[in-house]
């Protein structure tokens, strides 16, 4: 169950998307979800579905990978068409807005497969930088949502491993009933709960001891944006630009 | 218990992208109520074995005969489930096996969760901690502020409530002193000979496993390359050192003086018989 929650998890290919620029790729990823809600028609959508299509397969992954942590958000996209029908909002435009939640969804997990964290945090930093001209510690933002990302395996890690120590005394979730699964749901957070303080603890103790304070700005690697980086973002712009308007200036 | 491994093969994230194999084509049999210590370099298989012995992961190819179980990719989910019983696993970390605010809700917890009749259950309570040496003062104790070693011994405590005819350790000695280790190998002599469990020991501390086990397994990459009787598997030195794993200092120590001074003292468990056997080669 554990195994197909891949969120934070970057994974080391050789691909066009991985050897993209960071700053170009999140600029990219926050227009693309900007559009995305935009759009209201199934032709568009379609559009921006087959564009993902397209990156992701460029990313290196098979499209399965991409999937299978999406079949896990089943019930919740159950639940969501059954407020929708409650709430007598039509199934076709349910669908649609369930489809572009699943497709950003996708899109994030793309830019989290394919960018280690330390550059998504300098991307980051990057993008948030104007915001500091009014005080706003960007920095310490960027840092900390970088930190986060890179909890949440470990977090994972250590759940996995205390639902093995469950399941060796014969409480399987996999084999449980629903009540069972409840139980053991509970007994999972209270270990997590006490080892992810304790790591949390050891994170910041590690930190203070190398030195590590927000306010140096240290970079072992100067990122530079090449050329091939400014035409896939006008490339992507381009055609985010096509799926949007151009099938209606096309009359489509 | 026995349990034979026949042509048992393991490959990780079999569908997800990055497929391991970790084990390939083992064919080995831990015999009925002996010690039995799998050795080797770290990422050898070594904690994948166990998990697959105990069914947390199902080989991918060949099968697990434990007594009258048959692991394979055809088990069904009950049988699973009464395996478990009979085959006791206690990880490495113990602070991710303790899941109660008491050492008494912590032991009753896996038999409550089958509705265990109450009476017997307080009985295998007492028994279970006898059985690791500690006494009933720990029953209202929170088991998180216990020391590193009676964490552990509650843990193996909490496995025993179950009675399994297996026990496995997963790197027993981890973050712990000479003293603690003393007294975990009584307690594991202690369920071999005194209750007749099969015991399995992942460990890279040969010296704490040169006394306690009968047979060694040597596992390198992803194959079983040595097994034997410790004292065979053990004075392979060379053989040793080439797959990654510590020579126990005592069988280092008796080879030196063979070598250097060409005198036999023998291979032995203790290191007071050792020193015996010096005192008297010297008189």
């Amino acid at each position: 169950m554990l195994n197909s929650i891949t969120i934070g998890r970057y994974c080391y290919r050789d691909s066009l998307i991985h050897r993209w620029n960071p700053v170009c790729k999140l600029v990219c990823s926050i227009l693309y979800i900007l559009f995305v809600f935009q759009v209201n028609q199934w032709i568009q959508v379609c559009l921006f579905s087959l564009f993902l299509l397209m990156l992701l397969l460029l990313s290196g992954f098979s499209v399965s990978y991409y999937f299978r942590p999406i079949w896990n958000l089943r019930y919740m996209i159950f639940a969501l068409i059954f407020f929708y029908f409650l709430f007598s909002v039509p199934f076709y435009q349910s669908f649609l807005l369930i489809w572009k939640m699943v497709v950003v969804i996708l899109y994030s997990m793309m830019v989290l497969y394919t960018t280690p964290i330390g550059d998504l945090t300098y991307a980051l930093t990057v993008l948030l930088y104007p915001l500091s001209w009014f005080g706003i510690p960007v920095l310490l933002m960027s840092r900390m949502i970088g930190l986060s990302l890179s909890f949440l395996p470990n977090i994972i890690e250590q759940a996995r491993r205390i639902l093995k120590s469950l399941t060796v005394r014969g409480m399987d979730y996999k084999h449980a009933h629903f009540k069972q699964k409840l139980q053991i749901w509970k007994m999972i957070l209270f270990p997590l709960m006490d080892n992810s303080f304790r790591y949390a603890d050891t994170v910041a103790d590690t930190m203070e001891v190398r030195l590590y304070s927000v306010d140096q700005k240290i970079r072992f690697r100067k990122m530079s944006i090449h050329f091939l980086d400014m035409i896939q973002l006008v490339f992507h712009i381009g055609l985010c630009l096509f799926a949007w308007r151009g099938v209606i200036l096309c009359g489509i | 218990m026995e349990i034979k491994l026949n042509d048992v093969s393991y490959t990780y994230d079999k569908v997800n992208y990055q497929k391991k194999e970790v084990l390939k084509d083992i064919n080995l049999t831990f015999m009925e109520g002996k010690i039995t210590g799998i050795v080797g370099k770290s990422g050898s298989g070594k904690t994948t074995m166990v998990e697959l012995i105990d069914a947390l992961l199902i080989p991918s190819s060949g099968s697990i005969e434990v007594g009258n179980f048959i692991i394979d990719q055809n088990s069904k989910n009950k049988e699973i489930n009464d395996l478990r019983f009979q085959v006791g696993l206690v990880f490495q970390f113990p602070e991710d096996q303790i899941f109660n605010s008491t050492v008494k809700e912590e032991l009753e917890m896996g038999l409550k969760f089958y509705q265990y009749k109450l009476n017997q259950m307080e009985q295998r309570t007492l028994d279970a901690l006898k059985m690791v040496g500690l006494d009933a003062s720990y029953l209202d104790k929170n088991p998180f502020q216990l020391s590193h070693g009676e964490k552990r011994k509650i843990a193996i405590a909490s496995i025993l409530m179950l009675n399994p005819s297996v026990l496995i350790l997963d790197e027993p000695t981890i973050g712990l002193d000479p003293e603690s280790k003393r007294s975990f190998m009584k307690l594991i002599r202690m369920l071999k000979n005194r209750f007749h469990k099969t015991i399995i020991i992942v460990s890279h501390d040969t010296d704490f496993l040169l006394p306690l086990v009968d047979y060694v397994v040597v596992l390198h990459k992803k194959h079983v390359v040595m097994e034997g009787d410790k004292y065979t598997v053990f004075k392979e030195v060379k053989k040793l050192k080439q797959y990654g794993v510590q020579v126990p200092q005592m069988i280092a120590f008796s080879d030196k003086v063979l070598r250097k001074k060409g005198v036999k003292i023998g291979y032995r468990d203790e290191i007071n018989d050792l020193m015996k056997d010096i005192y008297r080669y010297v008189k």
